[in-house]
């Protein structure tokens, strides 16, 4: 008996706990009591749900897409259960959310975790959440009720979901109750997505490593703060200015080295994290007046370009609540209770990232306690916080600070130079950390503005990230508005020491301080109702050259707005459908100046003699010429060969004129290249280094990247054996959304897939790659139906509503994307209002 | 002597029954996934054998594996049907070895697991009614030695 009992025993005890932390328990995760198979996949068609902290009815129908409309006798009731679907729908990105924010990932995935924990930690998002919620709740106790009424929607649906979704098996947890300060620390989580960055870092390790190369020019030239052919965001200040000097920078060269490893430990740190951490330039919106469109009312199109996730960072809802003035529709983030970008029945709005410049980065001469200032050694701040690790004990970990912030430092930075307890240490100060953000009260603005002075009156509010926000009414206002808070510095403007905030700034002799003061909304950069009827912006340069501050210190490089503008400039009369277009636009406008380049080069004997004209060369070209006299011209279209031959000549020619940077890993923006090769063909950058007794000019660039670009792809493992003709783009350019948990069996794609990283519609991937971020959402609001609940308009994410696999709106919505297509809003202004058939679920909340 | 005795009697209507004895212990597994807690299913194989099982512990094993394997079977079959578990199985198969569409291994080793506890608790059952049987007989020497 004691045999049978003690191998029962062990046999039991085997399948309930974790043979090691990254495999969950093998009895826990498959038994149909509890583990996998029992999770609850179903949208029931009817529900009842008895929620005992709402104060009124509220009706929620589930349309096509699974995507919710909430009718609420009272908003607070609507929030409530916009948390208890977020809670539903989301639970488990809700938690990654929280976890990473709060650097509390290494409890729950272990040691692998713990560098992304210090890191979040060392920034201080949870930090700042926590100040920013008792703020709140002493200043804006209406926020702080839907807040609190909000997590409780969230903590109900967790409560009550019975079995959880798959991803908390696999792991082996439990989801956390909400609260205000999870919530507010999304904002932050925003404002680090969008706004944080080693930029000013990386320039610094950059310039230093060019001058001691010897290209002491190389930064002004190929790096300029404004990169040619920008065409602004606003019309009112001038055309881009040229570029400017640089200020002098006096570090010394071993300080470097900490540079270098702060650089290096938070772009891994980044990388790994489930949520994205840190963005690259990406987004498009534009609004076209009614004067230039085919309704004679305003449309406005936004697509958001973020990394992208199953489930998508974006959860669509429409809100109605007959208590106030809330009507409004578009995409939510889980762990708010807002519509972050959408329209109401008045107005619309969509956001681009401005790059602004809302921190900067200071260097100190430090010992191990203290750090100079202005002459004078003072002791840093600290706090040391335990870091919980799933499978081990809590790992301490210290953090510092100085006058200026925090000091980023993950405890295995190298620390004192040789011989002395004298070193660097790097902080930085950002609007994020030192300020009372009230981005959410702005939002909330949004989501009830009745006209562009409510708007606008939201807006001033809108503190981090700063975006370039573009707006339409039904009245037929259009604008475009610079919003967030950009700090003023203390000898900067946009003539004076504008490039110095782009690089780390002497922390010790207190180099250009912050004053406390902000840029005054009225003064950031705007256009309203525009003479050339409409508005564009793709993260290019926000003003021109009459703008008098300095206030962005990161742009794109401009072709996606050079060919926005384009369009819009040659089309006196756009539709809905026009619109539509232009966010699947494939049109790669670097390939408008380079192809006819290509081809002059190559028929040119003296450039290119016959002699080195291989087979595959010849009919290489012959494609790229085809194309370049084909309807589909400058289209990276993935059925086609020439876009994926063109790509990797234009690879080979962006290394070649710049191998002098080869050894820094850093390629200048494209508009540079093309800025020599069109008005410097003989620029010395074209010099080929390695080579004695020549001189190289562009053409002989262009000859040596056709030859080795084609050569590329020959040798391919994708391509080898296939002609020229067969490189079909699609197979080496491709789209791809990652788990949270980067489990491939979650993921989706890859996907052969059409654009480039500069097309109106982005896919951010070199060759034999698979883009991970564009588009997170695409939205066309057309005015001219407003009165019929927006009928014409449009939305679509690339993902769905749904975090579960197994649910059909999983990736129900990311099909419709990849086919360019769209849902239509289904804006109805009750619940009854829906036709029998266009909806799978109506479910009452008491 | 007379838990012997009426343990005798059992086992008999175990022999003539033992396919209702096999769905009684079904069933009971199945009750017990109101508790979501999967280890209980060990106890009704181990009742039922302590009940009915007397003479062999070959019978004592197959019965609760078969019983308790069927219940867990019969669970998975309705979350088959109802649910899109399916989807989700394959996907964790997917995860555990790398290969995708091996759904039904998550069913083979879901109702293994169960059918082993159902085994093991039809083992314990027969072990402990040796035990008390042994215990009485013991006893009943005893007496007789008086």
């Amino acid at each position: 008996m004691v045999l049978a009992a003690g191998i029962a025993s062990g046999f039991i005890v085997a399948l309930s706990i974790p043979l090691d932390p990254s495999i969950p328990a093998i009895g826990n995760l498959v038994n149909p009591y509890g583990g996998f198979w029992s999770i609850d996949h179903g949208t029931p068609a009817t529900m009842n749900v008895d929620m005992p902290f709402l104060s009124g009815q509220v009706t929620v129908i589930k349309d096509a897409h699974g995507e919710p409309h909430i009718y609420a006798q009272k908003e607070i009731d609507a929030v409530a259960v916009l948390g208890f679907l977020h809670g539903r729908d989301r639970m488990f990105q809700l938690e990654m959310i929280r976890r990473q924010a709060a650097g509390l990932l290494a409890e729950v995935v272990g040691m692998q975790a713990l560098e992304i924990d210090k890191l979040y930690r060392n920034i201080r998002l949870r930090s700042a959440g926590e100040n920013l919620t008792g703020y709140v709740k002493a200043t804006d106790p209406a926020m702080y009720a839907k807040l609190e009424k909000y997590v409780a929607g969230i903590n109900y649906a967790i409560d009550t979901c019975g079995t959880l979704p798959l991803e908390f098996h696999l792991l082996g947890i439990r989801p956390t109750h909400w609260t205000p300060e999870d919530c507010l620390t999304i904002e932050k989580i925003m404002d680090n997505m969008l706004t944080f960055g080693t930029d000013d870092v990386y320039r610094t390790l950059l310039r230093e490593g060019l001058e001691d190369a010897g290209y002491a020019s190389a930064m002004d030239e190929l790096f300029p703060r404004v990169t040619p052919f920008q065409k602004p965001i606003t019309v009112d200040y001038g055309t881009a200015p040229g570029e400017r000097p640089i200020s002098p920078f006096s570090a010394a060269s071993p300080e470097m080295a900490n540079l270098d490893a702060i650089c290096s430990w938070i772009e891994r740190a980044q990388a790994a994290s489930p949520i994205p951490a840190k963005q690259g330039f990406g987004s498009n919106n534009w609004v076209v007046g009614g004067s230039n469109s085919t309704t004679g009312f305003p449309i406005l199109c936004n697509d958001m370009h973020l990394e992208w996730s199953l489930p998508m960072i974006w959860y669509t809802a429409h809100i109605k609540a007959l208590d106030s003035d809330m009507n409004c529709q578009g995409f939510t983030l889980p762990g708010a209770p807002l519509v972050i970008v959408g329209h109401n029945e008045h107005v619309a709005w969509g956001m681009t990232n401005a790059g602004c410049d809302h921190i900067d980065w200071y260097s100190y001469t430090a010992n191990s306690t203290h750090y100079l200032y202005k002459g004078t050694w003072y002791p840093f701040g600290s706090v040391t916080e335990m870091i919980p690790v799933k499978g081990g004990n809590p790992v301490p970990f210290k953090i510092r600070s100085t006058i200026h912030g925090v000091v980023m430092d993950n405890g295995n930075l190298p620390y004192g130079l040789a011989g002395s307890d004298i070193g660097t240490v790097l902080a930085f100060r950002w609007v994020a950390l030192t300020n009372y953000t009230t981005t959410f009260k702005a939002v909330y603005g949004f989501d009830r503005a009745r006209n562009m002075t409510e708007f606008d009156a939201a807006l001033e509010q809108f503190s981090l990230p700063s975006q370039n926000v573009v707006y339409a009414d039904r009245h037929g206002n259009i604008s475009i508005r610079c919003s967030g808070w950009v700090p003023f510095r203390e000898g900067v403007n946009a003539t004076e020491n504008a490039d110095a905030c782009r690089f780390v700034l002497n922390g010790s002799a207190g180099e250009h301080e912050w004053n406390g003061t902000f840029i005054p909304f009225t003064e950031l950069p705007h256009s309203v109702n525009p003479a050339q009827g409409y508005l564009v912006s793709a993260n290019q340069l926000s003003a021109g050259s009459l703008y008098p501050y300095y206030f962005q210190d990161s742009m794109d490089q401009g072709y996606r707005a050079r060919r926005i503008n384009d369009l819009l400039a040659s089309d006196p009369s756009v539709s809905v459908d026009d619109m539509a277009a232009i966010q699947n636009d494939v049109y790669d406008k670097s390939a408008e100046w380079l192809l006819p380049e290509l081809l002059r080069v190559f028929d040119n004997d003296t450039t290119f003699p016959d002699g080195q004209k291989t087979l595959l060369v010849n009919q290489s070209v012959a494609i790229l010429r085809a194309w370049n006299s084909s309807t589909d011209r400058c289209k990276m279209l993935k059925d086609l060969a020439a876009p994926t031959i063109y790509a990797a000549i234009l690879n080979k020619y962006q290394v070649l004129a710049f191998d002098e940077l080869a050894a820094f890993g850093a390629l200048p923006a494209l508009s540079v290249l093309e800025n020599l090769t069109l008005a410097a063909p003989a620029s010395k950058w074209f010099d080929t280094v390695s080579t004695t007794g020549t001189t190289e000019t562009c053409p002989d660039i262009i000859r040596e990247a056709i030859k080795q670009g084609v050569a590329w792809l020959a040798a391919s493992k994708t391509l080898s054996g296939k002609a020229p003709a067969d490189w079909k783009y699609g197979l080496v350019h491709q789209v791809y959304w990652h788990h949270l948990t980067y489990l491939a069996a979650l993921a989706a794609g890859p996907y052969p897939a059409s654009g480039s990283g500069i097309t109106p519609n982005p896919s951010y991937a070199g060759l034999f790659s698979s883009a991970r971020w564009g588009a997170s959402e695409r939205m066309i609001i057309d005015f001219s139906r407003w009165d019929h609940d927006f009928d014409t308009s449009k939305m679509v994410i690339p993902g769905g509503s749904s975090g579960d696999p197994a649910s059909r709106h999983y990736t129900d919505q990311l099909q419709l994307f990849l086919r360019g297509e769209y849902h239509g809003l289904a804006f109805h202004q009750t619940a009854d209002a829906f036709p029998a058939g266009t909806y799978e679920a109506r479910w009452i909340f008491t | 002597m007379m838990l012997t005795r009426g343990s005798e009697k059992l086992q008999a209507i175990a022999k003539k029954h033992a396919f209702w004895l096999a769905a009684a212990v079904s069933f009971a597994a199945i009750l017990l996934n109101l508790t979501t807690i999967w280890q209980l299913c060990i106890i009704p194989p181990a009742i039922g054998s302590l009940l009915f099982i007397k003479e062999r512990a070959r019978l004592a094993w197959w019965s609760g594996f078969l019983g308790v394997g069927l219940s867990w079977l019969t669970i998975v079959l309705y979350y088959i049907a109802t649910q899109p578990a399916m989807v989700v199985a394959d996907l964790l198969i997917w995860i555990i070895i790398g290969e995708p569409g091996l759904g039904w291994i998550a069913i083979v080793l879901t109702v293994a697991i169960g059918a082993c506890l159902g085994g093991f608790g039809g083992v314990i059952g027969f072990a402990v009614q040796r035990a008390i049987s042994k215990d009485s007989m013991g006893n009943a020497e005893a007496t007789k030695e008086r």
